[in-house]
């Protein structure tokens, strides 16, 4: 071996010395400094702070979309935009907000916290996780550098085919947004298989599948949703980039395809992404609920069975999207079946957090809010959905306002309230200072008054036969005062969102100080400081019962023999946490930002020609093996004959 | 440090019981949801109503066996110590009780799935 040997530190002194063993774990977990620090971290608490960040960019401009949308549709024959503009916009706000949004979002707040919250110091493939950022950042940029460009897509955020398909959509919108797809969906499974093995290896010592956070569990179910759900779509995308560039035939009903294929592979993945967006959102819930009800959630064992069930049942209801193109009645019904009984698992943690409610001290504060107000607004949207999950009413309000009012009301409610809620609640452990209160109950009511006033008159609307996708519509119609009102509404919630952005740059740098738990919560990441420092946990903790720190002993103890002067963790066994083995975890590089970058280039240069696929391959190889290019061993393991 | 032994005296043979009892019966649900769904779709002529009930049968077997397997680790735990909140034997009775209920959570949904089969026609 010709490559240097890298030297590791001097052990440090046996000493029973807080102040070294800080000073160790510093020295190795810090993040390099400089540009290329920045580019080259690796660490979970960083990565899920870009990806929140991007994400909340992201919600920004498809909200600022959803404005424009709202004023043209104000009035009848309003000239704000022409249809090919509309057409772009709306596609924009329906993809930035479920590809580059919800999922990415719910994905940052998992990485971010799952690893803090089952006491370790890490995720289990920390590069990978930076790759997948990178990626994700990637068909962001893509998307929104395609509709400065004038080629932002215009089929709708499901892209149906033979629109989509290359004789109705000529140019390069539609590859465009197929890329993107390809980028996101790619990013998410990376993200999805580091939350699957840092749950199931990493958890603290005492913590068994019986005692995870309900968070933990709901980041679990939705990263298996989303493994077995993303291949669905990117094989759609593939295919439909394949017959728009190449020529093949997968959607051409006139050449043997089938265009409900893309449908069908289009909703086996987007019914379940409905779930992979709602279900962290329960976890962040419960994990509210518990805290601000001073109490254990009612009813573990069913709320975790509920969520496991619901991560199941979502694969059995995606024909639903699909009532309206004439597929036999009885393979409808079982989905009508399959679409009403999902709420018995809905509804039960209903039921639980409602029975934590009923029997909790109530602390009436901002994340609580949000929470309460999710009882209201999703209930409302899962009752709609009842509604169109029957065939017989499917048919009449299909593609009309009403679906749109629904799916606000079931995605806003079900995931932003609680959200929100969870950003007042763990913003102090992200940034060490306390959001404003005032300016904070000002947004919660604005958010939920002008929520309200936008998305209830739109299931009138969509009664009164007003379909989705119209850039305007006549005067005669008498749709226009139910517009007017759901536009003043958009607005309220533009102002709600802008004094959300005043109260966290205000706090950030005015903010109360948080100190490590401010609200006395029950999870293993308030008992670190605020923020954690790069190595998580001065001591990697253990835990003796479901809600870690309100169970634990005074002298509960700490793992032990964890080296500090190695990025080393400790890896247990997936149903009881026993400890198993130490592992070491690669530190920061830059391989997963060029791998991402190789990635970029053969996804963007395929849409205008197949030698991307070459070019891309070649840059890949290069690539990947600089990435996984062994580590050369520290002098210590060598054997004793090896020259050193 | 105080922590859990692996399994805890519950062994392998057990946990694979309690995964079977965890596992089968959304498994047996969804293949029934899904071969049905196909054998209607394909071609509506074939999916005679004797072979989709035949599907429903096998998934009615899966899922029965995924609830025997729940229900004899939760008699085999019986009188062990431990809550559903301990580790180990905790965590073990923990999974057969999931599994208890989940049986019965996906048995109502493959009635559900079962019921259209009896009144309409695969064509219809």
């Amino acid at each position: 071996m010709s490559a240097p040997l890298p030297t590791p530190p001097e052990p440090p002194p046996v000493r029973d010395d807080e102040a070294w063993e800080r000073l160790y774990l510093e020295r190795t977990w810090a993040p390099k400094k400089g540009l290329i620090g920045w580019l080259s971290e690796v660490h979970h608490t960083e990565i899920g702070k870009r990806y929140i960040i991007t994400a909340f960019v992201f919600f920004l401009l498809g909200g600022i979309e959803a404005l424009l949308m709202r004023w043209q549709l104000s009035g009848p024959e309003k000239q704000v935009m022409g249809p090919d503009l509309y057409n772009q916009v709306f596609t924009m706000h329906g993809s930035t907000m479920m590809f580059l949004f919800a999922v990415p979002m719910m994905e940052g707040v998992g990485l971010y916290l799952v690893p803090l919250m089952i006491g370790t110091r890490n995720a289990a493939f920390p590069r990978l996780n930076a790759f997948g950022y990178w990626t994700y950042l990637i068909g962001g940029l893509l998307l929104y550098g395609g509709f400065l460009l004038n080629v932002g897509p215009d089929a709708g955020w499901f892209s149906y085919v033979p629109l989509a398909g290359p004789q109705y959509s000529p140019g390069k919108r539609v590859d465009i947004w197929a890329q993107m797809i390809t980028f996101t969906e790619l990013a998410g499974l990376a993200g999805a298989v580091n939350l699957i093995v840092t749950v199931f290896k990493h958890r603290a010592p005492g913590m068994s599948l019986n005692r995870m956070p309900l968070f933990v569990w709901a980041m679990l179910v939705k990263s298996f949703m989303v493994v077995f759900a993303m291949p669905a779509v990117m094989v759609a995308s593939t295919s439909l980039a394949m017959d728009r560039l190449i020529g093949t035939h997968f959607f051409n009903a006139a050449e043997g395809g089938d265009a409900l294929l893309w449908q069908h592979l289009f909703w086996f993945f987007g019914h379940p992404e409905v779930y992979i967006i709602f279900i962290p959102a329960l976890g962040m819930l419960s994990s509210i609920l518990a805290v601000f009800t001073r109490r254990q959630v009612f009813g573990y064992l069913p709320v975790v069975l509920s969520m496991v069930s619901i991560g199941f049942i979502g694969f059995g209801l995606w024909v639903h999207h699909m009532f309206a193109t004439g597929l036999p009645q009885l393979g409808q019904s079982f989905f009508t079946a399959a679409s009403l009984m999902v709420a018995l698992p809905s509804g039960v943690q209903i039921f639980c957090w409602l029975a934590t409610l009923w029997g909790g001290r109530l602390w009436l504060k901002l994340p609580l809010y949000w929470v309460l107000a999710f009882f209201a607004v999703f209930v409302t949207g899962g009752l709609t959905g009842v509604m169109l999950g029957t065939y017989s009413v499917d048919q009449q309000v299909h593609d009309t306002h009403f679906v749109v009012a629904h799916f606000h009301y079931v995605l806003i409610g079900g995931a932003v309230f609680p959200l929100f809620g969870g950003l007042y609640y763990w913003f102090p452990k992200i940034t060490g200072r306390m959001l404003g209160e005032r300016l904070g109950k000002w947004n919660f009511w604005t958010f939920f008054l002008g929520f309200n006033l936008t998305f209830f008159p739109l299931h009138f609307l969509g009664m009164m036969g007003m379909p989705r996708r119209v850039y305007t519509y006549g005067v005669e119609r008498g749709w226009q005062p139910l517009n007017l009102l759901a536009t003043v509404g958009a607005v309220i919630m533009a102002v709600s969102i802008t004094l959300l952005l005043v109260n966290i740059f205000w706090s950030l740098k005015r903010g109360e100080v948080a100190g490590n738990d401010p609200w006395g919560a029950d999870t293993l990441e308030w008992g670190t400081t605020s923020p954690p420092p790069s190595y998580n946990f001065l001591h990697l903790p253990t835990v003796r019962g479901r809600y870690a720190r309100w169970t634990a002993a005074e002298d509960q103890p700490v793992v032990t023999g964890v080296r500090s002067d190695r990025k080393e963790v400790l890896v247990t066994r997936l149903l009881d946490a026993a400890p198993d083995h130490r592992a070491e975890l690669p530190g920061p590089t830059l391989w997963p930002l060029w791998v991402a970058l190789a990635t970029g280039v053969m996804f963007i240069m395929v849409i205008f020609t197949p030698w991307g696929i070459v070019v891309g391959g070649v840059l890949l190889f290069i690539t990947l093996t600089g990435w996984f290019w062994p580590r050369p061993p520290y002098k210590e393991e060598l054997a004793p004959e090896q020259p050193s | 440090m105080s922590h859990a032994t692996p399994d805890d005296g519950v062994g392998t043979g057990r946990n694979a019981a309690l995964w079977a009892g965890v596992l089968l019966p959304p498994f047996a649900w969804l293949l029934a949801l899904q071969v049905t769904y196909s054998l209607v779709t394909s071609n509506c002529q074939k999916a005679r109503p004797a072979l989709l009930h035949g599907v429903l049968v096998g998934a009615v077997v899966l899922l029965g066996l995924g609830a025997f397997s729940a229900w004899r680790s939760w008699r085999a735990l019986r009188g062990r110590p431990g809550t559903l909140e301990d580790s180990g034997v905790g965590r073990a009775r923990f999974m057969a009780a999931f599994g208890l209920l989940s049986s019965a959570l996906f048995t109502l949904l493959l009635v559900a799935t079962a019921i259209p089969t009896f009144l309409l026609r695969p064509c219809d």
